[in-house]
């Protein structure tokens, strides 16, 4: 009876899991991905017998050049002049970055970070400008720019239908977890996995309070971590409780370290010591560390082995993001070069060949965030892609997966270098677009396949289409943070983000086409669904940065309402600045 | 703010490399995945080589011929069943590739859809396993092939190779040195190519019918054989003068011969073409061999042999069987097909692949000339008495090989609207068409109608 019954509940609910996943996806785009963003008007940039300009990001940079913010095309005025960089409410600085003239603030000679508030005189190798109050006219005059025509006003409106829609994911998968699982883990999986469905809804209320007003790519994450604990406890069910557990403290992670991104001046003054905390990390790693599966990149801590380097990651991009007052100002980025060239190259040395290579894309989109200097990171990539050759000559695991692919199905390979790879290929098509049912792939039976192999299993059991609806998560995460840049409060939140989300990606592809022969196999987790404590935990924690540039487009007292906010909170600042 | 904006616009840059990937993961997966599905390496629907599913392929009457249950396979209780299905059905590590090896992707339960979800479809034959039984029993020890099927609808309802052996019980085939088991995973009625003989005449009469405006009229002097070319033809007996119809009831060589040389290169190979020489149809799958025929090289005395079926002339048993349909189906061939039903594990019917076609092989009158033909064969010399009932049309063939026995054939149809059935008998180096391969023919057509009625 109980029998056909699951049968026929698995009849039903592979259908459903997938409509529901696509819906999901859809929804989540729309706050993820808002079609225009919000008009928003910071104060007014009077230039004489210029123009009067208005002020809508929170870091302007004004110069010769097109690429600024502020283009003042005077042969006086350097290529890359000055920044102007709003603090709080109405409280402004101006740093000179490099010029040839100079920088004044009313008479004076300032170098970096003189307060400026409305009212001050500012010249820049004596153009004249002043910082003022924007009348109503100035606030109507932007409403009318293009870029705000299409702005619908509530792009969080479907956020709840999302979360309930994540809810019934969660339970049906629930359910068919449990017909599959032996009775002893149904009281373990039912909490974790309700746990799960309530921590969604706690959160979304409780976020608020520290700034976050657009959660989903957090919900994203839940529904991501959600799918991969039903195929973990399906796969290997006696190793969910540590996943969870890790979940719990990336979860922490990332409610500590948002509260941390909205105060900029702390994150700038933590930067240094979190890039001393990696380093440390990591030779505690070289000094402690244990081989597991041929790199060397674990420690064990008796209870549980970690992989510091997932932990790194966090630190990483915590210490290589920066403001724009910090990057033009400071004339000397070898230092963040260097430090990342330690920590690629020490985990070269841990011969963990899969995480050097995130660690090096992650470099890769700092720096190119950073600098924008495209013929110095072609020319790095040159140099690391020899430094590769080399590693791959001498490391002959690592050449061996060069060897089979794209051959993994020549008899040489088919039960040897390429046994994963074809393995994985026959279960997605063996779940066909909807899936056998959790429990039910045979891929399971496969080593890895709770982390490297993992997209097959879920392809396999709950379907191609849930496994696209995952790798959509991927492209949703960056995309959203791709168009958050552009209003992010900060440089340093839209390079951290971008930097995050890039890092998903790029991991993504590298388990997604590594496990199905597009790529050679590298051996890495899939973001948020692999069976990975110490991955699940740096997932979580690094997910902070790309909620950081969703929520903190907005000084945090603005709640949304900025423009009329602005007027009389910017009268305070007028008042505090005298 | 402009600049880190539109640097982070580069990186979708990475979205449109990652779906790169998936295109690229996309086209291996359209092209492959039947093969990656099937693949011995899918552990699960194999162990050890092995089909590990659920279903069952059954004969027209619903009779198990074979069922898999989950890494068991059970074939047939019945040992003659058994063996004379098994080519037909197939072996599980596709030796023999029957059904079972053409239908893995349907029971499997394979679809782009559900994958494998669902288990496999229940397989249904157009076979008779009885039919079946009582021809593998009438070719006694002989090696050949036993086919008949409807002409109408393309159903085979008999498909019988010999030799065949007890899959339950399996005899040391690599071991065996006497030749009983020579050829024994071929299926010899889609597989085989035998020296066709005298029932080769049956092509050249088309053709002579189609060519020769008063081949009716037309006398032959047989004088036991004929010079040709400077080589002798020979006659089974001094036929005398007769005229069209009674050289093809009496089969007389120098008759075809000399048709076949009037007729020239050209005709006759157009004419073998015509009637299906050179194709290779398919049985839901499995591609039959083609019969062959070529005089691009013969000389007048070769053109007069391949008339009668000798020279390099080589036909395919079922290929033969098809043009015998057609000639008894108003010049329409109806291609074979074993499967007649797909059914999956929820109950619904699922269409066939590669079932059968029609052809427009014969011109409707010619056809029906050659029918009249062929009963004369029965009536005026096979004697109807033997076939009684049948309304058999037919043709013997006595294919004379080098040093060894000739090949038995004989072929046909019943012209009968109840009973629509061609067929098709070759009896490897037994003798005589009509004293091995007729009899063996006779005992499964009143089978068939005995079965029916």
């Amino acid at each position: 009876m109980l029998e056909f019954l699951s049968g026929f509940y698995l009849d039903i609910v592979r259908w459903v899991l997938p409509v529901l996943c696509v819906l999901i996806v859809l929804l989540l785009r729309v706050s993820l991905v808002p079609k225009r963003q919000r008009p928003r008007l910071l104060a007014i940039l009077d230039i004489k017998g210029f123009a009067r300009v208005p002020i809508e990001q929170y870091e302007t940079t004004i110069g010769r050049s097109r690429t600024c913010d502020i283009v003042l095309p005077l042969y006086v005025i350097s290529r890359q002049h000055a920044v102007l960089t709003m603090k709080d409410i109405g409280v402004f600085t101006i740093s000179d970055t490099g010029s040839q003239a100079g920088v004044k603030v009313n008479g004076e000679v300032k170098k970096s970070g003189a307060r400026v508030v409305f009212g001050d005189e500012i010249s820049l190798a004596g153009v004249d400008m002043k910082l003022i109050y924007p009348t109503k006219q100035d606030a109507e005059a932007l409403k009318k720019d293009k870029k705000y025509r299409k702005y619908k006003k509530d792009e969080k409106r479907f956020i709840p239908l999302a979360m309930i829609l994540i809810n019934i994911v969660q339970l049906l998968g629930l359910v068919e977890l449990l017909l599959v699982t032996d009775a002893g883990y149904i009281p373990l999986f039912s909490g974790i996995m309700l746990f799960m469905a309530a921590l969604m809804w706690v959160y979304k209320l409780v976020s608020p309070k520290f700034g976050v007003e657009n959660p989903s790519a957090e919900l994203t994450a839940f529904f991501m971590t959600s799918i991969g604990f039903l195929i973990v406890g399906g796969a290997e069910p006696g190793s969910l409780l540590k996943l969870f557990v890790t979940f719990l403290m990336g979860f922490t992670i990332f409610i500590v370290l948002t509260c941390i991104m909205r105060n900029l001046d702390l994150v700038m003054k933590l930067r240094m010591y979190a890039g001393i905390a990696a380093l440390l990390l990591l030779s505690v790693n070289v000094i402690f560390g244990t081989e597991i599966n041929g790199a060397k990149n674990w420690i064990d801590l008796k209870f549980i082995t970690v992989q510091p380097s997932e932990l790194v990651k966090i630190l990483f991009i915590f210490s290589s993001a920066a403001t724009l007052q910090w990057l033009l100002t400071t004339k000397n980025l070898a230092i963040l070069i260097a430090f990342s060239i330690t920590i690629v190259g020490t985990l070269f040395y841990l011969g963990d060949f899969g995480t050097a290579l995130i660690f090096f894309m992650t470099f890769i989109l700092i720096a190119f965030m950073s600098t924008g200097d495209v013929k110095a990171i072609v020319s790095i990539c040159a140099i690391a892609g020899l430094g590769t050759g080399f590693i791959v000559i001498f490391r002959s695991h690592v050449i061996n997966r060069f060897v089979a692919w794209r051959h993994v199905w020549d008899a040489a390979y088919l039960n040897g270098l390429g046994y994963q790879m074809t393995r994985t290929l026959i279960a997605i098509t063996d779940g066909g677009l909807l899936g056998v049912g959790i429990g039910n792939g045979f891929l399971r039976d496969v080593f890895a396949s709770d982390t490297d192999l993992i997209f097959g299993l879920l392809c396999e059991e709950l379907g191609i289409i849930v496994g696209l609806c995952i790798a959509a998560c991927y492209v949703l995460l960056l995309w959203g943070a791709i168009r958050a840049s552009k209003s992010a409060r900060s440089s340093y939140y839209a390079i951290a983000a971008c930097a995050t989300a890039g890092l998903f990606i790029f991991q993504a592809a590298l388990n997604i086409f590594g496990s199905t022969d597009v790529l050679p196999l590298t051996g890495v987790t899939l973001p948020f669904v692999s069976n990975g404590g110490s991955s699940m935990m740096s997932c979580w924690g690094i997910l902070a940065f790309i909620t950081a540039v969703l929520n903190n487009r907005s000084i945090k007292d603005f709640k949304g309402k900025e423009l009329k906010l602005t007027a009389s909170k910017q009268r305070a600042g007028v008042k505090a600045a005298g | 703010m402009k600049r880190i904006g539109l640097r982070a616009k580069i990186l979708f840059s990475l979205i449109a490399l990652f779906l790169v990937g998936f295109i690229v993961l996309g086209q291996d997966y359209i092209r492959h995945n039947g093969e990656w599905v099937l693949h011995p390496a899918n552990m699960a629907i194999y162990k050890n080589g092995r089909l590990v599913v659920t279903a069952n392929i059954m004969d027209e009457t619903g009779e198990v011929l074979l069922s898999m249950n989950d890494g068991e396979v059970k074939y047939n209780d019945d040992r003659m069943i058994r063996e004379s299905t098994l080519h037909a059905v197939g072996e599980p590590t596709s030796t023999i590739p029957g059904v079972l090896y053409y239908f893995k992707e349907q029971l499997i339960g394979y679809d782009m859809v559900n994958g494998i979800y669902g288990g496999g479809s229940d397989i249904t034959l157009t076979l008779n396993a009885e039919l079946c039984s009582i021809a593998l029993d009438a070719m006694g020890e002989h090696k050949g092939t036993v086919g008949v099927y409807n002409y109408k609808t393309g159903e085979i309802i008999c498909m019988v190779s010999t030799p065949t052996y007890d899959i339950n019980d399996p005899p040391d085939i690599a071991g065996d040195t006497s030749g009983k088991y020579e050829g024994v995973y071929m299926n010899r009625l889609t597989g085989g190519l035998y020296v066709p003989g005298s029932v080769y005449k049956v092509i050249t009469a088309y053709a002579a019918i189609e060519n020769i405006g008063d081949i009716y009229e037309r006398e032959f002097e047989c004088n036991g054989s004929v010079v040709i070319n400077g080589e002798t033809i020979t006659c089974t007996e001094r036929h005398g003068t007769i005229d069209f119809e009674t050289a093809l009831a009496h089969s007389c060589n120098v008759a075809f011969a000399e048709l076949a040389v009037e007729l020239g290169p050209e005709i006759m190979t157009e004419y073998s073409e015509k009637a299906g020489v050179g194709e290779r149809y398919n049985i839901n799958g499995l591609r039959t061999t083609a019969s062959y025929y070529n005089v691009s090289d013969a000389d007048d005395n070769a053109l007069a042999w391949s008339g009668i079926g000798q020279y390099t002339d080589m036909v395919n048993p079922c290929q033969y069987m098809v043009f015998m349909g057609a000639v008894a189906n108003s010049g329409t061939a109806v291609t074979p097909h074993v499967v007649s039903e797909l059914k999956s594990s929820s109950g619904m019917n699922q269409s066939v692949p590669n079932g059968s076609r029609s052809i427009n092989m014969i011109e409707p009158e010619t056809a029906d000339e050659l029918k009249a033909l062929m009963r004369n064969n029965v009536t005026s010399y096979y004697s109807e008495s033997n076939y009684a009932g049948l309304n058999l049309c037919a043709k013997t063939g006595t294919a004379e090989m080098e040093g060894e026995k000739p090949h038995s054939w004989f072929a046909g149809f019943m012209d009968d609207e109840e009973y629509p059935y061609a067929f098709v008998v070759v009896v490897e180096n037994a003798g005589y068409g009509r004293e091995y391969a007729a009899p063996i023919a006779r005992t499964v057509l009143n089978a068939l109608k005995g079965l029916d009625g």
